[in-house]
C-alpha cells in the first residue's frame, strides 16, 4: 500500500468528544534528506563516486575557497592603489568587494547532525558564485566603467586620433606682413592666417601619419620691411607621431620647429581636438591593461 | 468485559486537569499554584486536584505556512468556586508582592483512560472573571504568541524619555554594538519643534536571524522598569518555546547569509507581525505550536531519513471528513524586494520570479493580481552576490513547496492518537480510498509512493555520492547556480549529489569554477 507524506495545517481538539480533527496538506516533497558523516583525511579534489559526503571533505573545499579570497583582495588593493596614482588628474571608481559567503565554515559542519540538503548546498554554491561574480561580474563591470571614463578623458588629450589641428606661428624678422612663398606640406593639410605681422600655421590631417613617422612642414616665408626691403626666412615645423611604447599604440604628437634666416616662431601645439576618443583606450580592460596605459 | 480496541466506547469519557503555576515563587514554601480537574483523584506534582473544573470546549490551532502564520485559539476554563476557595486563592495571589496572576503560566492536561497525563496546552492567563455571586470563575488562557503582540521600544523612542542612550543600552537593550540591539544617536538633519537641530535615535540590530527571534521574545517578556531582574510576567520565555526547534533552525541556517542587520527609528507596534514579515517569511520559516503548547519554528524542507514512524491509516482514522483539491496555498509568482533604505522604509532592488513548471500547468500566474511579495529588510550587509542568492533561495523553497496543485484531506482521529501531533508535523497517510490518486498524472507521487522503504538504511542516515539513494539535495527547478550575468556557474540540477559537483572539472563544478577564477586572477597579474 502506498503512503503519502502530508503536513498538518489545522488541528482541532474536541475535548468533550475526545477526538481530534486534523486537516492535512499535501507536501510534494519527493525525497528524504540525509546528514553528513566523517571520513578522516577526505579531500574534495580526490573523492570519487561512492564516497561519503563527509565533514572533512567539506572543510577541505571550504579551505580552497578561502585560499582564493586573499589573492582576490590583494588584487583589488593593487587596483585601487593604481587608481590612487592617477588621482591628481583622473577620478576613477575604486573597486571594493566584501565576501559574505566565502567565510570559514569549519564549525558549522557537525558530523551526523548537519543535514546535507538544499540549505547546506546553497552555502557552498553561494561561495562559489561569489568567487565567480566578484571578478567576472562586479570587477569587470567596474573596469568597463573606468575604461569609459578613460576614453572620455582622452578626447581632450594629445593622442594620435584625438588631435585635429596643431597650430604654430612664424614671423619674418622686420617685415610689415609675413607672407608665404611656398609650403611643402609633406602630405599633411596646411593653412595659414594672418596675426598682426606674423602668421599662424594650422596643420591637420595628422591621422594619416603612422605611428613612429615624422613629417616636416617646410615653409618659405617672405615679407617687406617698412622701408620696402625684402626679407626671407624658412621654417621647418616637425611633427613626430611618437610611439607610446605599449599596446593599442595610438601615438602622441611631439613637435619641434627650426628656422633659418631672421625671424621668430612658436612651436606648433595642439589647437583643437577631433572629438573622438583615443583607441589607446580600446581593448579588454584588466589590471595589466590599466597599468600599461600611457597618460598624455 | 472491557473492549480493549483503540476505538472502544468506554474510552470516550476523557478528563482534564489545569495547573496555574506560581512561577516566581516556585520551589519556595510560599508557592501557591492552583490545581483543578474535571474528576476526583487526579494527582499532579503529588497534589490532588480539586474536581471543580468544567469540561473545556475545543482548542484549535492552524498554520498558514505559506504566510508563516500560526494561530492558536484561546481556551476558557470554567471552575466552580466551592467554599469560595478559588476567590481566596485569587486574592492571596493578587495581593502578594512577589508573584503574579495575569501573565502566569497555565498548563492543561488530558487524562487518558489508562490514567496517564498528557500535556495538551500551555498558555498564559489573560483574563479572569466571575459571576456577581462568585459561584464560578472563568480563566481565559491565551497562547504565548499573544504576549508578543504588544509594542516594544515605545519607551526608548518616546520623545519625553529622560533615559540616556548609555542607560538604555546597558539596562534595556540586550546586546552591544557588534551583536544584538544597540542604540546610537545620529545626525540625520532632524529638528525639534523650535527648529533646533536634534540627533535621531536609531536602534540597530546585528546578529543571526534566530538571535533576533530570541531577543524579541526576551524583550517582550522583560520589565518596564529600568532595573533589571524585576519581572512582572512569567519568569522566562523559554518556558513557552520549544528552544530545540530554534537550535535546529539555527544549525540549518548557519551560513553567514543569515546574519541580519536592521535599523529602527520608531517603536515596533506588533512584534509578532514584525517577526512574521521580516524573519519568518524571508527565511522560509513558519511557526507552529507543539503538543505541549510550546511555540516552535520549522523550515519548509524535506524531513530526514528515518521519519517513517508516524503513520495514520484506516486503523486509527474515525472519519474522513473531506478531500479537496485547492489552489489556496499555491504560489508560482514571487517578488522579492531588498536593499532596504531604513530611513525611508523602502527597498531599492526587486526581483520577480516565476515557477515555469507551475505556470505551464496552470497557464496563469498565481496570485493573479500581483506577485506574492516578500520584503527582505535584513540583508543589507551581505555582498550583492549573496543578496541575490538569498532571494533565490527563498523563492526556490517556496516554489518547491507551493508551486504545484495541493490536496487537502480532513480526518478525525481519537484524542490519544491526535495529541501526539500538532500543526506543522509531517505524517504519512495510508488509506486505500483517500489516496487513490497515486499514480495518476495530477499531483506529484510524493515520498514512499511506489514502495515501502528499506527498514534498515545501509547508509545509516548519512549521505553518499553517486549511490542512487535519496538525497533531497537541490530543489528541483532551482536557479541557484546561475550568476547575476546569467552564466551558469555551478550545475545545481542534480537531485542526487555526485562527486561531479565538486571535482569534475569538465562540468560546471566547484573545481572548474575555482580553476577559472584562479586563471582570471592570473590574467590580472595576481
Amino acid at each position: 500500500m502506498s503512503k503519502k507524506m502530508m503536513e498538518i495545517i489545522d488541528h482541532k481538539m474536541n475535548l468533550k468528544n475526545g477526538t481530534v480533527s486534523i486537516k492535512l496538506l499535501d507536501t510534494s516533497f519527493t525525497q528524504l534528506s540525509r546528514t553528513i558523516g566523517s571520513v578522516p583525511g577526505a579531500d574534495w579534489e580526490t573523492v570519487v563516486a561512492g564516497d561519503m559526503l563527509s565533514k572533512e571533505m567539506l572543510v577541505s573545499l571550504n579551505n580552497s575557497q578561502l585560499d582564493i579570497k586573499p589573492r582576490f583582495e590583494n588584487f583589488a588593493a593593487d587596483y585601487r592603489a593604481w587608481i590612487d596614482t592617477k588621482k591628481t588628474f583622473l577620478t576613477l571608481e575604486k573597486f571594493y568587494f566584501t565576501f559574505s559567503s566565502v567565510v570559514d565554515y569549519t564549525d558549522k559542519y557537525i558530523v551526523d547532525k548537519t543535514v546535507a540538503n538544499y540549505n547546506m548546498l546553497t552555502e557552498i554554491v553561494s561561495a562559489e558564485k561569489e568567487i565567480y561574480e566578484s571578478g567576472k561580474y562586479w570587477c569587470e563591470a567596474n573596469m568597463l566603467r573606468n575604461q569609459t571614463a578613460l576614453k572620455n578623458w582622452s578626447k581632450n588629450r594629445n593622442y594620435g586620433n584625438t588631435v585635429k589641428i596643431l597650430r604654430g606661428r612664424f614671423y619674418v624678422g622686420g617685415v610689415k606682413d609675413t607672407n608665404v612663398d611656398s609650403i611643402n606640406s609633406d602630405g599633411l593639410t596646411v593653412t595659414t592666417s594672418i596675426i598682426g605681422s606674423s602668421r599662424y600655421i594650422y596643420i591637420s590631417g595628422l591621422q594619416n601619419m603612422t605611428v613612429g613617422e615624422t613629417r616636416t612642414v617646410h615653409v618659405k616665408a617672405k615679407g617687406e620691411t617698412e622701408t620696402g626691403q625684402d626679407r626671407k626666412a624658412e621654417f621647418w615645423f616637425n611633427i613626430e607621431r611618437q610611439s607610446l611604447g605599449t599596446t593599442n599604440d595610438d601615438g602622441t604628437f611631439r613637435t619641434w620647429t627650426s628656422m633659418s634666416g631672421g625671424g621668430a616662431y612658436d612651436n606648433s601645439a595642439v589647437y583643437s581636438y577631433t572629438g573622438n576618443y583615443s583607441p589607446h583606450f580600446d581593448g579588454s580592460p584588466s589590471l595589466p591593461w590599466f597599468k600599461q596605459r600611457v597618460f598624455k | 468485559m472491557k473492549n480493549s480496541s483503540v476505538l472502544a466506547t468506554d474510552n470516550k469519557y476523557y478528563h482534564y486537569a489545569l495547573k496555574i503555576h506560581d512561577s516566581l515563587r516556585e520551589g519556595t514554601p510560599e508557592a501557591n499554584p492552583l490545581y483543578i480537574s474535571t474528576k476526583k483523584g487526579v494527582m499532579i506534582d503529588g497534589v490532588e486536584c480539586a474536581d471543580w473544573m468544567n469540561m473545556p470546549g475545543s482548542i484549535s490551532s492552524s498554520i498558514n505556512p505559506k504566510e508563516s502564520k500560526c494561530s492558536v485559539s484561546s481556551v476558557k476554563i470554567k471552575t466552580i468556586n466551592k467554599n469560595y476557595t478559588i476567590s481566596q486563592w485569587l486574592m492571596s495571589r493578587t495581593n502578594a508582592d512577589n508573584t503574579m496572576t495575569y501573565g502566569e503560566k497555565a498548563e492543561l492536561w488530558a487524562i487518558l483512560s489508562d490514567g496517564s497525563l498528557v500535556l495538551i496546552y500551555t498558555g498564559i492567563i489573560r483574563d479572569i472573571s466571575s459571576d456577581p455571586l462568585g459561584s464560578y470563575y472563568e480563566f481565559g488562557i491565551a497562547d504565548f504568541q499573544d504576549r508578543i503582540k504588544t509594542a516594544i521600544f515605545e519607551r526608548e523612542f518616546s520623545e519625553y524619555s529622560t533615559e540616556t542612550v548609555a542607560d538604555i543600552n546597558t539596562y534595556r537593550l540586550p546586546g552591544d554594538a557588534t551583536k544584538g540591539f544597540y542604540m546610537t544617536e545620529v545626525d540625520e538633519g532632524d529638528t525639534d519643534e523650535d527648529g533646533n537641530p536634534i540627533d535621531t535615535r536609531v536602534i540597530t540590530f546585528r546578529g543571526h536571524v534566530i538571535d533576533f527571534v530570541e531577543y524579541i521574545f526576551e524583550i517582550a517578556f522583560s520589565t518596564d522598569t529600568l532595573a533589571i531582574g524585576a519581572h512582572y510576567l512569567s519568569d522566562d520565555w523559554r518556558d513557552f518555546v520549544d528552544t530545540s526547534t530554534l537550535d535546529k533552525v539555527r544549525a540549518t541556517l548557519s551560513g553567514s547569509m543569515y546574519e541580519f542587520y536592521f535599523e529602527f527609528r520608531e517603536s515596533i507596534d506588533d512584534p509578532y507581525g514584525f517577526l512574521n514579515e521580516n524573519i519568518y517569511q524571508p527565511c522560509a520559516i513558519f511557526p507552529y505550536v507543539n503538543s505541549e503548547g510550546k511555540l516552535g519554528i520549522k523550515l519548509h524542507e524535506q524531513p530526514l531519513t528515518g521519519t517513517t514512524g508516524i503513520t495514520i491509516s484506516e486503523a486509527n482514522i474515525i472519519t474522513v471528513d473531506s478531500v479537496n483539491t485547492t489552489d489556496e496555498n499555491i504560489v508560482n509568482h514571487i517578488k522579492t524586494t531588498f536593499g532596504w533604505n531604513f530611513k525611508d522604509n523602502e527597498g531599492t532592488t526587486s526581483i520577480l520570479s516565476a515557477d515555469s513548471t507551475s505556470f505551464d500547468k496552470f497557464k496563469i500566474l498565481i496570485p493573479r493580481d500581483e506577485a506574492e511579495e516578500y520584503e527582505i529588510k535584513g540583508i543589507n550587509k551581505l555582498s550583492k552576490t549573496d543578496r541575490a542568492t538569498f532571494a533565490k533561495t527563498l523563492t526556490d523553497s517556496m516554489f518547491a513547496r507551493y508551486a504545484l496543485p495541493t490536496q487537502e484531506v480532513s480526518v478525525t482521529v481519537p484524542l490519544e492518537v491526535g495529541t501526539q501531533w500538532r500543526v506543522g508535523n509531517y505524517l504519512f497517510l495510508t488509506h486505500n480510498t483517500i489516496i487513490g490518486w497515486e499514480g495518476d498524472s495530477a499531483g506529484l507521487p510524493g515520498i514512499g509512493s511506489t514502495s515501502e522503504p528499506d527498514p534498515v538504511d545501509p547508509y545509516d542516515g548519512n549521505s553518499y555520492m553517486d549511490v542512487g539513494h535519496e538525497w533531497a539535495g537541490f530543489i528541483e527547478g532551482n536557479s541557484l547556480g546561475v550568476a547575476l550575468d546569467g552564466t551558469t556557474v555551478i550545475d545545481t540540477s542534480l537531485v542526487e549529489i555526485s562527486v561531479d559537483l565538486f571535482n569534475n572539472d569538465t562540468v560546471l563544478s566547484c573545481k572548474k569554477n575555482q580553476n577559472e577564477a584562479i586563471s582570471w586572477l592570473s590574467s590580472q597579474g595576481w
